[in-house]
């Protein structure tokens, strides 16, 4: 991983089309909300399919707490359309399916010399862009739990939300 | 939030900013309109996510869903939830749009193709919700939006239509 990927640092606003082939913008995706970004081997791996069950259990609770989820890996519009729609996940999948930005990010996984994947990866980031967390699943453990998904997202959401303490409001 | 009034009409509305003919769906001679947003409340008005709509937009065709003259459920009410949970997962049409009634009620919504088979209107989840019509509008009123990024359900803000661009917008 780029040694600069860690909290406190932008992260590069990506150009990707997405999962349905719309041309799309990091920035844009954010839209004044906090973002959890993924980047994910591929359907065929297991341990991204267990990871995604646990982000899908957390997807009751985002969609309804202003917060968006962007996934990325190498794989075609089509067929990230597929797996999202199997998944059952309602939020945007980035296809860079040329490798665009895989060494650019220095997140290719370079024991993976058949598929060329990204490296399993998770970054919290404000709306700006400014990292609040990163996590480097390539082993599961590596990977945020929802409780620390949470926790991260309750620090973006306090810093960004002026009402945050509606009590403190006309003081 | 950017939105705007919307509304069906049997005859053209001259305060209108924008007003289009429909056809289909015993529409034979109806007429798709919108007013800006600082406007008063127009006769049967209902606000759209400005997006939606596109002073240079084609020809168009679309599943429009409205709530009966009495009044619409609540914006919240779980069927609506669920339909928008669907919108978010099934292929995203050229746009859509709900529609609120008096800010807090679900008034329908719109979902746009430019050809009369397009699956996407078949496939409209908030018509599932109340009857929805099918109509082909002309040219100069329905635009192109990107799909929302989704998880999200919720307006951003009481009284704007879903999906909305965001808080800040």
């Amino acid at each position: 991983m780029r040694r600069d990927l860690t909290p406190g640092n932008l992260f590069p606003d990506l150009e990707l089309p997405d999962h349905g082939g719309h041309g799309r913008t990091l920035s844009e995706l954010a839209g004044g909300d906090p973002v959890l970004l993924q980047f994910f081997r591929g359907w065929f791996c297991p341990k991204e399919r267990a990871f995604f069950a646990s982000l899908l259990q957390l997807q009751s609770e985002a969609e309804v707490a202003y917060t968006r989820f962007v996934s990325v890996s190498v794989e075609t519009t089509e067929t990230q359309a597929a797996f999202r729609a199997g998944l059952g996940a309602r939020w945007t999948f980035l296809s860079d399916h040329e490798r665009r930005y895989i060494d650019e990010l220095e997140l290719r996984e370079t024991s993976d010399t058949l598929y060329n994947p990204y490296l399993p990866t998770v970054f919290t980031l404000y709306p700006d862009l400014k990292i609040q967390a990163a996590y480097n699943g390539y082993w599961f453990w590596g990977r945020p739990t929802n409780e620390e998904l949470r926790m991260d997202f309750r620090a973006i959401t306090r810093a960004i939300r002026r009402n945050w303490d509606v009590a403190d409001e006309g003081r | 939030m950017s939105w705007l009034w919307f509304a069906l009409r049997d005859e053209r509305p001259p305060t209108a900013s924008i007003s289009v003919e429909v056809s289909g769906d015993a529409h034979s001679a109806s007429y798709l309109a919108v007013w800006p947003s600082d406007a008063k409340r127009p006769k049967r008005g209902m606000r759209i996510d400005a997006r939606a709509i596109d002073a240079d937009g084609p020809p168009a065709w679309v599943s429009l869903v409205l709530a009966p003259p009495s009044g619409g459920v609540l914006f919240d009410d779980p069927a609506v939830v669920e339909a928008t949970r669907r919108a978010l997962a099934l292929p995203w049409p050229d746009a859509l749009s709900t529609l609120v009634l008096e800010g807090y009620r679900f008034g329908g919504s719109i979902t746009v193709a430019r050809t009369p088979d397009d699956p996407r209107l078949d496939a409209d989840p908030f018509a599932t919700v109340y009857p929805t019509l099918r109509l082909r509008v002309g040219a100069g009123l329905l635009g192109s939006m990107p799909p929302p990024v989704g998880p999200g359900i919720q307006r951003y803000g009481a009284g704007n239509p879903w999906p909305g661009k965001g808080f800040d917008s």
